[in-house]
């Protein structure tokens, strides 16, 4: 969205000098960070999805499942969804 | 450039084809209103979708206007990073919202999202909800219809009402006579057209480059090693996508916020024939997404090698020029098409989410104010449908003023991030923890709201000029804390409103699911 068009500075005089103190250090500690926590970071939200669909109940993740067996069972279909992301992301980093 | 008769640059046979198949989908989409005889099979589709039908609809309204054209220039701009949004930005999410939120919404038999907030926090809640997500979608119907718009007459010299006017008869007849059937069953045909259309690009934007290796030498030559870098730095002023807004703001709160939270998007669900069908149409979906990436970010990454200097003036034409420029008569009419079936699969998926919206979570929570009963199936299908024709007629006469929007893609972020953040945090809180009650919803959300919109309004406050993958993420955390804060400082929901609510409840309790399964029938 464009900036507002009566007062662009309105909202950055008001609020700017309540809210930088609480986010400029955040900034500044995140933008010291890169490789390899970015890709770690992005790793771990896809192996953790993983994992975590991995300690719920059998049944209840294939409730109502049209017949029992291994084609059948979300959790398969969950790792081969998945394992694709975490090697294109593998592939298309930096590690240094 | 073809050889033989043209009609509007394009040969007689792309033009044959494309016309084949907007007239086809139309056919096939009015066919389906045959089995509407109620709301619940104008909205729902009669609670029959098989998780094939599903997972295709999900990806196809998904992938509109914007990730054929914008993703494909902010590709040919940025570099891979752009596919972030079809990556992390997706599967993650997928997961999450098939295995906590889709059995709930299944179970509750619910027909949107604020109905289901509605019961779990109260009125207030509903209605504020649908009344954000009612306005944005009417403005998302003009955005798109706005976009069809440019996009012809881009390609094929039309004035830009000409565009707008075909997307809306077409999109109109099939929505208004079969709902939510016609929407999903066009979106497979138009899910096959598009990966047949983007596949065949693809493959004639490798065969042009070399191949992957010499791709990626020459991109590297050309643009630098950043440009093949799925993640960038923080501190870099010159992405719109560092690696904390992707990871942190995309890939946990917007994406989840989107798939578990966007009425376009489980509407589908809710209209599953079983809870297993819900789940595994969301994991389809998730499958199939991973390939969009593919089909239209690596496009725009070969334009900037086979794209002569001079030919683009912005990242947003290298697809279109793409095709110009590579495809031969016919498979130029294929692809063309499959640009066409994301204009359609996206206004038709706002149409019918709107309609819905209003007419069970605005329209009728007004008819209980005034007669004390909600609206019988056959006043919610004729509210429904007239709702259509109304937000047809909204839709089209914002575009003149959507026209004057300097970045729709921009302005599309910006809005979501005004609120799915805080919608998101209360929809996960509704669910996850039984303590949360209605003052700390509503609390959470309008406050969750306003900082939202200080955020996005206050410069500089983020290393990233684009600050709406941020936004996303402080006003989520920003309104799980106030929403914590308010719920423990006020009385808690007496039990039986929330039985079955709750995950752990849904999950553990057989007699609980008992009740939901006949609740749902």
């Amino acid at each position: 969205m464009d900036a507002p068009q009566t007062d662009p500075n309105l909202m950055t005089r008001i609020f700017k000098p309540v809210l930088e103190p609480f986010f400029s250090p955040i900034n500044d500690f995140l933008g010291r960070y890169y490789m390899p926590w970015a890709t770690i970071c992005a790793l771990g939200l896809f192996i953790g999805a993983m994992i975590w669909v991995f300690t719920l109940r059998k049944e209840y993740v294939n409730v109502d499942a049209p017949k029992k067996g291994f084609f059948y069972d979300l959790r398969f279909w969950t790792i081969i969804s998945m394992l694709p992301h975490v090697l294109v992301y593998l592939y298309f980093s930096k590690w240094s | 450039m073809a050889a033989g008769p043209q009609l509007w640059g394009l040969s007689i046979f792309d033009v044959i084809i494309i016309l084949a198949y907007v007239l086809g989908v139309v056919g096939i989409g009015t066919y389906y209103g045959k089995y509407v005889k109620s709301a619940k099979d104008f909205f729902l589709a009669g609670r029959a979708l098989p998780f094939w039908a599903i997972g295709m609809s999900i990806v196809v309204s998904d992938i509109g206007a914007s990730d054929f054209v914008f993703v494909g220039g902010a590709t040919y701009t940025y570099g891979v990073s752009a596919a972030n949004f079809d990556w992390i930005g997706s599967m993650p999410a997928m997961v999450i919202a098939a295995f906590i939120f889709m059995p709930y919404y299944w179970r509750a038999g619910v027909y949107t999202i604020p109905e289901f907030l509605g019961r779990r926090y109260n009125m207030a809640v509903q209605i504020i909800h649908a009344a954000i997500w009612g306005v944005f979608m009417v403005t998302m119907l003009g955005v798109i219809f706005q976009a069809t718009g440019n996009f012809m007459s881009s390609i094929l010299g039309w004035p830009i009402w000409v565009g707008v006017a075909i997307t809306i008869v077409a999109v109109f007849i099939y929505t208004f006579s079969g709902g939510l059937a016609a929407v999903v069953m066009t979106d497979v045909i138009q899910l096959v057209v598009m990966f047949v259309g983007g596949l065949s690009l693809l493959a004639l934007a490798m065969w042009e480059v070399g191949g992957w290796g010499a791709l990626q030498e020459q991109v590297i030559a050309i643009k630098g090693e950043g440009h093949l870098t799925m993640l960038q730095p923080n501190n870099d002023p010159n992405t719109p996508y560092p690696w904390a807004g992707i990871v942190f703001g995309l890939g946990l709160v917007m994406s989840t916020a989107y798939f578990s939270g966007h009425q376009g998007v489980v509407q589908r669900v809710f209209g599953a024939r079983s809870e297993w069908d819900a789940k595994g149409g969301m994991l389809f979906g998730g499958f199939l997404k991973s390939f969009i990436p593919l089909m239209v970010a690596l496009p725009g990454l070969a334009a900037i090698v086979i794209l002569p200097e001079g030919v683009i003036t912005k990242g947003d034409d290298a697809v279109p020029s793409m095709i110009r420029h590579l495809m031969p008569a016919g498979v130029r009419g294929l692809t063309f098409s499959a640009l066409v079936a994301s204009f359609l699969s996206s206004a038709d998926t706002y149409l019918n989410s709107a309609s819905t919206i209003w007419t069970t979570d605005l329209y009728g929570r007004v008819h209980e104010f005034f007669t004390g009963r909600l609206p019988g199936e056959k006043h919610g299908l004729v509210m429904g449908r007239l709702f259509t024709i109304i937000f047809v007629v909204v839709g089209a006469s914002l575009v003149p003023i959507l026209d004057r929007v300097e970045s729709m893609y921009n302005f599309i972020q910006t809005s979501l991030s005004m609120f799915q953040g805080p919608v998101f945090a209360i929809l996960l809180l509704g669910i996850m923890w039984r303590r949360a009650n209605r003052w700390g919803g509503l609390v959470g959300m309008l406050s969750g709201v306003a900082f939202s919109t200080v955020l996005n309004f206050t410069e500089g406050l983020f290393p990233s000029a684009d600050a709406f993958l941020f936004v996303a993420w402080w006003s989520f955390v920003f309104t799980i804390v106030v929403t914590v804060v308010v719920s423990l400082l006020t009385k808690p929901e007496p039990e039986e409103k929330i039985r079955g609510l709750v995950f752990g409840q849904v999950m553990q309790d057989g007699q609980i699911q008992r009740v939901l399964a006949e609740r749902v029938e």
